[in-house]
């Protein structure tokens, strides 16, 4: 994937952030990631025009913190529910625009619902570890993203 | 008299915030039901009436697009105005469902303001 890919994607990802959640993130090194306590991924794959996957990581609390922010509620009224919820349909987001941003504007794609879960430590190393892998800071906690397209 | 909507999507929490939206808004709403996808929908609007849809398009069990295609198929349901809500806002799909007769078509993310508009917009062409 080329440098100008995951600029785009990084570019989307900051602008859908900020727009849907209403969190403020930067462009990070991947280095620079520091694996927090508890982190939630979430997949969300495409078919159609083309087939791929993208896979979001973060950390818990800013999990809870986008659940709220989006709910407009007390972070105290977010269920471990709705913040799976808020997860997946960040990743759902995310991905849609992600396709919007770097395909021909009369592809259609399928996507399929998001799949949450805790993220083992193996998997941030392995999202750590790989060159297609962008990473975002939003005020000191990492987001890793890892969009592949076929 | 106020209306009747229904809120199709797989994700509680987008249901919950488009439902919260609507309250915000003008525009007097009697009733909001809720459905996670096309088949639950339709269970809704045969239940009882409906006047206006919001509905998702990637949904697990029934998609947007086969919930579309079976309302429109059904004489009683084909005339309830459909505004779609979906992270797929492509130019292709947005051709997909101008050619179900969908009323609007809104991208995620999605502001109070567009829901609002494209909400009154239903409301006027359906007078």
């Amino acid at each position: 994937m080329s440098l100008e890919i995951l600029e785009s994607i990084s570019s989307v990802s900051m602008s859908v952030l900020e727009k849907y959640a209403f969190v403020f993130a930067d462009a990070a090194e991947v280095a620079e990631a520091v694996e927090p306590a508890n982190v939630l991924l979430a997949n969300v794959a495409f078919g159609g025009a083309a087939t791929g996957e993208l896979q979001v990581a973060m950390p818990m609390e800013l999990a809870a913190e986008i659940a709220s922010n989006v709910l407009g509620s007390d972070p105290s009224e977010v269920t471990p529910l709705l913040l799976k919820d808020a997860v997946g349909e960040l990743a759902n987001v995310l991905c849609g625009n992600m396709l919007k941003a770097l395909t021909a504007p009369d592809k259609i794609f399928d996507l399929q619902p998001p799949a949450v879960s805790a993220a083992s430590q193996a998997d941030w190393k392995a999202l750590i570890s790989s060159s297609q892998t962008v990473a975002l800071d939003c005020d000191g906690q990492f987001v890793l993203l890892q969009f592949t397209c076929k | 008299m106020g209306l009747q909507v229904l809120i199709v999507d797989d994700s509680s929490l987008t249901r919950r915030v488009i439902e919260k939206t609507l309250r915000m808004t003008k525009i007097q709403i009697d009733g909001i039901r809720h459905a996670a996808n096309g088949r639950e929908a339709l269970v809704e609007l045969r239940s009882s009436p409906c006047d206006l849809v919001f509905s998702d398009i990637n949904m697990p069990e029934m998609n947007g697009i086969e919930f579309l295609d079976a309302k429109n198929a059904d004489p009683k349901l084909s005339g309830i105005p459909v505004v779609v809500i979906s992270t797929d806002s492509s130019e292709g799909r947005a051709e997909q469902l101008k050619a179900r007769h969908v009323t609007a078509f809104v991208g995620k993310p999605f502001t109070p303001e567009m829901v609002e508009k494209v909400m009154s917009n239903a409301l006027e062409a359906r007078v």
